[in-house]
């Protein structure tokens, strides 16, 4: 009866439905290729290891990021990208894993969906350890399992090196922090004393995630905010550019993988290969 | 068989309805009760005096199935009078008392003879909805009869002036202190009795927000509903019987063009037009406000079995309704005809709710009282998934549907012929309960929501000799909610290695909210020259949160076990401004002026223009979110309607209205602690702006006679846009502010309904509407907004089994809903709630002994399985459990 019912009403109103397309690409060339993903390789998008590791699209991204700032006045020193940034679930189907070979613009942009704008800021020494300690607060320490990864953690550019200690307590996990080489010292120096200047997506940069040491001063005159001008200055856009022109488009040996060691995790929890 | 199965059960109406032992000399006598089990095309009141013959007074019907009427004052006269009630179908049948035994009243007062003068008017003295009545006598002529708009009939027969009563040989009676003037009224007012005791009060709530017409599943137009250039629904007690509903959204799920969902914490959502905001829908009961000055919502879920009517208006109603009335208005209108009515039902999930309702009129003053009493364990439904799965803690994921509710409403009413009617009324409403699943996305079992409201309102109301009106009506209003949520169950360790992260009662937060508000309003209703009725008034109203608290046992961003509930640091409160002195959210001064005009030039047409001004208090704030104090905003609503009726039986409408919506306090100056569990939560935002909805609106509603019984259409087509609408969107997942969408929202669609009735124990109905709603600021291709469904077809059928049995059978379909795709994030948290059908059956007896209805329902009979929309669909993955089958056993007794 009830199924007779629902079929009735649903023959008859059926030409009224509409619903939006979701599976419209997010740019017009969706099939470009902008990168290879290395020979050899997988890039795992599912939240642990997204928000819980190194992840190659995350490292990427920010390496775009740094890479953007580059060739103007004041270039920066690193670049972050938080994971909850990196997606998983796309417009129509979810990809927890890429395979070796051939990325997308399309894809891309379905992992890098936010749009938002890049922005650079100075930051102190302070503000950057502070940073850093809030990205790995969340992280699940050994040997429990990783349940519900915070989008917090930042996946870094190449210039930083980091060594997070997940037994110790939160807000004190950061044991190592380097940056071009250089380490930073804890609790950090006023920006009078040492100065960074780092870009992220706008969304970071105003305070977002719980980064409440970076609220204002993206529109603070005295830290010399910018906003990225290449590219739109749109984070996936950004990313995409900086893959094209760069060697990882060249062949599929030649593609990016991680780099374990960005960030060295101790005592933390490892998230695992997911299923797709 | 049905057509004689529906005959006998009329000769077992009643007619409820108490009657005075005695009554003033010559002052008319108001009859009015209400008819119960049976159809009659007219109702009358046989009067005699004492050894004379009877004479007929036909009762006018009211509304649902109220009947009203009057003895005239002439027939007043000492020693008293006797008199008993007709129903007049194929056959006249006695429905309270009879011709052998009679009700007799004893007249009492001065005796000495003096001139006779004209009083109040014959006891509506012509036939129902201008039908020639064809057992009486031909009318005399009446010079106002053309003068008075067309009225409709039932089926299109030529309509006279009103006749006579059969017989009227009027005594010498006593002269009345004021001839002139009563003469007068009668004369302006030929088409209402007077407006004397109860029966002010009634016409006060018919015309409260204009005029009563009915529509969706009822079966009756008013005669006033020639000139509302809207088309609402009413739902009037006989048809909320017969709907198999108990409680006030199940009715409004079955009212074309609404929709009700249910959120995780367990509120009843209704959907007008496609849109969804509690803000934007106005929800009163008995005229006042119903809606919390914080966030909107409604403690209005009550049960049904003391309510008159609900009144639906879809879009902007008439101007004298107040700011709120943005997507729609819901009126809620509690029984206050004679008598006293006790009413008790069971139900599976241990359901027990209690009812009383009573009113009796002694002299001059009228007494009415309503009490609900409810209490439910509720159904237990399986949630499938929620944001902490995946974790290495088992739990129990189950909704909790726990509830207990008192509402009471007691009153008077007190009328006098120079004075006019003073009332006063108060409510007290109580409800505690769980959290369906829990505050956001995690079952909270522990979760506990308190809601207290006390309302008092007051009114003074003067019919002036011309017809119309004078009103001034007092309210106050104080809400109070705490709402103690349950973040993660007992014993829950946010890091695992890390024991000042474990929660031995779970992570709590508690919000306690206190608002308090009062008012006046006054009125006049004037009717003009050039067939101009005027109605203008002012309206002044200040509200308050008196209280804003917001506890948590966790430490904001690092999630600490923080010991008992104390406040989160870092929260701006609503009421707090950030620099020590008070929020400017916190108080909201609203002054008003609003005037329309009835105007018919011709019998055909008729055209309403009106106008409202409001200056609002509204805080304002500085581009960085700080407030920086309040201003009086101004707004302007006009509405513009217009009625043509090219024969009886068929009325065009057209109405444009637009209205101004607020923000509230809540999306001014929302706060939320800033830990793991609140992610995606929505926050106040200083720099919100006001919004206005145009509402444009056509329609065509048709009458057909079918024998004894009649055919209602109804189609009605409308387009919304809501500029800058006040919305929420989650772009990032953390704690979202309110936003204004710049490009505003919209919503086109079509509304139709049809209900053939051919007696009032036999009818079927149906109605369907269809809607697209779109968020202009979206993406092109992200613009529908699915998650309300966008058809909607409900139907029902009433068929007497025999003298004493009824089947009610109301069948509800919803289509398929998916998520809006606004932002990335609703675009990624996909969802899709396949269109549901669910069906009540419903078993009633007509009155055994005259006083006792037995009565048992079964609601969602084949067990349809169906879910409601979830804020987090990405967490809580199958959506909000809704109720399984039901079945519910109610006794009732009246007298």
């Amino acid at each position: 009866m009830r199924s007779l019912l629902l079929a009735a009403c649903v023959a008859f109103g059926a030409g009224c439905l509409a619903y939006n397309d979701q599976c419209q690409p997010l740019v017009e060339n969706p099939n470009e290729r902008v990168a290879f993903i290395a020979k050899g390789t997988e890039v795992f998008l599912d939240r642990p290891n997204a928000r819980h590791g190194n992840n190659a699209i995350g490292q990427q991204a920010a390496d775009a990021f740094a890479w953007v700032f580059a060739s103007t006045d004041r270039p920066v020193d690193f670049a972050v990208v938080n994971g909850g940034s990196i997606r998983a679930e796309g417009l129509c189907v979810t990809r927890n894993i890429l395979k070796e070979g051939p990325l997308s613009n399309g894809v891309l942009h379905e992992i890098m969906l936010f749009e938002n704008p890049v922005q650079a800021v100075d930051l102190s020494e302070k503000e950057v350890v502070d940073l850093f300690e809030h990205s790995v607060e969340r992280l699940y320490a050994t040997p429990a399992a990783i349940a519900s990864p915070a989008g917090t953690f930042l996946q870094v550019s190449k210039e930083v090196s980091m060594t997070v200690d997940c037994s110790r307590p939160a807000l004190d996990r950061v044991t190592s922090l380097k940056i071009n080489g250089q380490a930073l010292a804890k609790p950090g120096r006023a920006i009078e004393l040492k100065k960074y200047r780092m870009a992220s997506s706008s969304f970071i940069i105003s305070g977002g995630d719980g980064y409440t040491m970076l609220v204002g001063k993206g529109t603070d005159p005295s830290r010399n905010p910018s906003n990225a001008q290449r590219a739109g200055g749109i984070d996936s856009n950004i990313a995409a550019a900086y893959l094209k022109q760069g060697e990882f488009n060249v062949t599929v040996e030649a593609g990016f993988k991680v780099e374990p060691s960005r960030v060295v995790f101790v005592n933390c929890a490892q998230p695992t290969r997911p299923s797709n | 068989m049905v057509l004689a199965s529906t005959a006998f059960a009329q000769s077992r109406a009643t007619f409820v309805h108490t009657s005075p032992t005695e009554a003033p000399l010559s002052q008319s006598l108001v009859i009015e009760g209400s008819l119960a089990g049976g159809t009659f095309s007219k109702v009358y009141v046989r009067v005699r005096s004492a050894g004379g013959d009877y004479e007929d007074y036909q009762l006018e019907l009211q509304y649902g199935d109220l009947y009203r009427g009057s003895i005239p004052a002439a027939r007043m006269v000492p020693p008293g009078i006797e008199y008993y009630i007709e129903g007049a179908g194929p056959d006249r049948v006695a429905i309270f008392a009879s011709s052998s035994r009679p009700v007799r009243v004893t007249v009492v007062g001065d005796t000495s003879p003096e001139p006779f003068t004209v009083d109040a008017p014959a006891a509506k003295p012509k036939c129902k909805k201008g039908k020639k009545c064809k057992d009486e006598p031909a009318p005399a002529p009446d010079p106002k009869a053309k003068e008075k708009p067309v009225e409709w009939a039932d089926a299109p027969e030529k309509t006279e002036a009103p006749p006579p009563p059969r017989k009227d040989p009027p005594p010498p009676v006593k002269k009345e202190p004021a001839p002139a003037k009563k003469a007068q009224s009668v004369e302006a007012d030929s088409e209402k009795p007077p407006l004397t005791r109860k029966q002010a009060e009634l016409e006060e709530e018919l015309t409260l927000y204009g005029a009563e017409a009915t529509s969706g599943v009822a079966q009756r137009i008013d005669e006033s509903a020639r000139v509302v250039p809207q088309m609402p629904t009413v739902l009037n007690a006989l048809q909320l019987k017969q709907l198999g509903v108990r409680y006030v959204y199940e009715a409004l799920d079955l009212v074309p063009g609404l929709s009700v969902s249910r959120d995780v914490q367990g509120f009843y959502r209704v959907a007008m037009r496609g849109l969804r905001s509690e803000p934007e829908v106005l929800i009163t009961l008995n005229g006042q406000r119903l809606n919390n000055f914080y966030d909107g919502k409604s403690l209005a879920n009550l049960p049904i079995d003391n309510l008159e009517r609900i009144e639906v208006y879809r879009g902007p109603a008439s101007a004298d309704v107040g700011l709120g009335n943005v997507t729609g208005l819901i009126n809620l209108v509690t029984r206050r005809d004679a008598g006293v009515r006790v009413s008790g039902s069971a139900g599976l999930w241990e359901i027990f709710d209690g009812h009383l309702n009573a009113a009796g009129t002694f002299g001059a003053v009228t007494l009415f009282t309503d009490v609900d009493v409810a209490s439910q364990y509720g159904v237990r439904r399986p949630v499938a998934r929620d944001g902490l799965d995946g974790t290495v803690v088992t739990r129990s994921k189950i909704t909790n549907d726990k509830r207990f509710l008192v509402n009471a409403g007691a009153g008077a009413s007190i009328a006098t012929d120079a004075a006019g009617t003073f009332d006063a009324q108060a409510r007290f409403m109580y409800e505690t309960r769980a959290a369906l699943i829990g505050l956001f996305d995690v079952v909270g079992p522990d979760s506990k929501l308190d809601w207290t409201t006390v309302q008092a309102q007051a009114g003074w109301r003067l019919p002036l000799a011309d017809g119309g009106a004078i009103e001034v009506r007092a309210w106050f209003d104080q809400q109070n909610t705490k709402r103690l949520f349950q973040l993660a169950p007992d014993g829950w360790q946010i890091r695992p290695n890390d024991p000042t992260t474990l929660f031995p009662d779970g992570v709590l937060e508690q919000s306690a909210i206190g608002v308090r508000g009062f008012g006046v309003t006054g009125k006049g209703e004037f009717v003009l020259p050039l067939k101009n009725r005027l109605v203008a008034g002012v309206s002044v109203e200040q509200q308050s949160l008196f209280l804003a608290e917001v506890l948590a046992n966790s430490t904001p961003v690092t999630n600490v076990n923080a010991g008992d509930l104390k406040r989160p640091d870092g929260l701006r409160l609503p009421v707090e401004d950030g620099k020590g002195g008070r929020g400017p959210a916190a108080d909201r001064l609203s002054l008003g002026v609003f005037l329309y005009d009835t105007w018919t030039p011709v019998d055909v047409v008729s055209v309403q223009a009106g106008l409202r001004f409001d200056l609002t208090q509204l805080p304002t704030a500085d581009a960085t979110g700080a407030w920086t104090g309040a201003a009086m905003t101004p707004s302007v609503g006009p509405r513009l309607g217009l009625t043509v009726t090219p024969v009886r039986s068929l009325v065009l409408r057209g109405h444009y209205g637009r209205s101004f919506r607020t923000p509230t306090p809540q999306e001014y100056a929302e706060v939320v602690p800033n830990n793991d569990f609140n992610q995606g939560r929505f926050v106040g935002n200083p720099q919100l702006q006001g919004a206005y909805i145009d509402a444009v609106e056509a329609g065509a509603e048709y009458l057909q006679g079918v024998g004894e019984g009649k055919l209602r259409l109804k189609a009605n087509a409308f387009f919304e846009r809501i500029t800058n609408a006040v919305v929420q969107v989650d772009t990032s997942g953390n704690l979202v502010p309110y936003v204004n969408r710049v490009l505003g929202v919209q919503a086109v669609g079509v509304e139709g309904e049809a209900r053939l009735e051919l007696t009032s124990r036999l009818a079927v109905w149906v109605n369907a509407s269809w809607v697209r709603a779109e968020d202009l600021t979206a993406p092109t291709q992200s613009r529908i907004l699915t998650d309300v469904p966008q058809i909607r077809f409900n139907g029902g059928l009433s068929v007497p089994i025999g003298r004493w049995l009824n089947v009610d059978l109301v069948g509800r379909f919803a289509s398929e809903r998916r998520n809006n795709s606004r932002s990335v994030l609703e675009l990624i948290r996909r969802y899709t709630l396949p269109g549901n059908a669910t069906v009540s059956a419903q078993l009633r007896t007509e009155p055994l002994f005259d006083h006792l209805e037995l009565m048992l329902l079964g609601q969602n009979v084949f067990n349809y399985e169906y879910a409601d929309d979830a804020i987090r669909p990405d967490r809580v993955t199958g959506g909000v459990p809704r109720e399984t089958w039901m079945a519910f056993f109610q006794a009732k007794v009246g007298f």
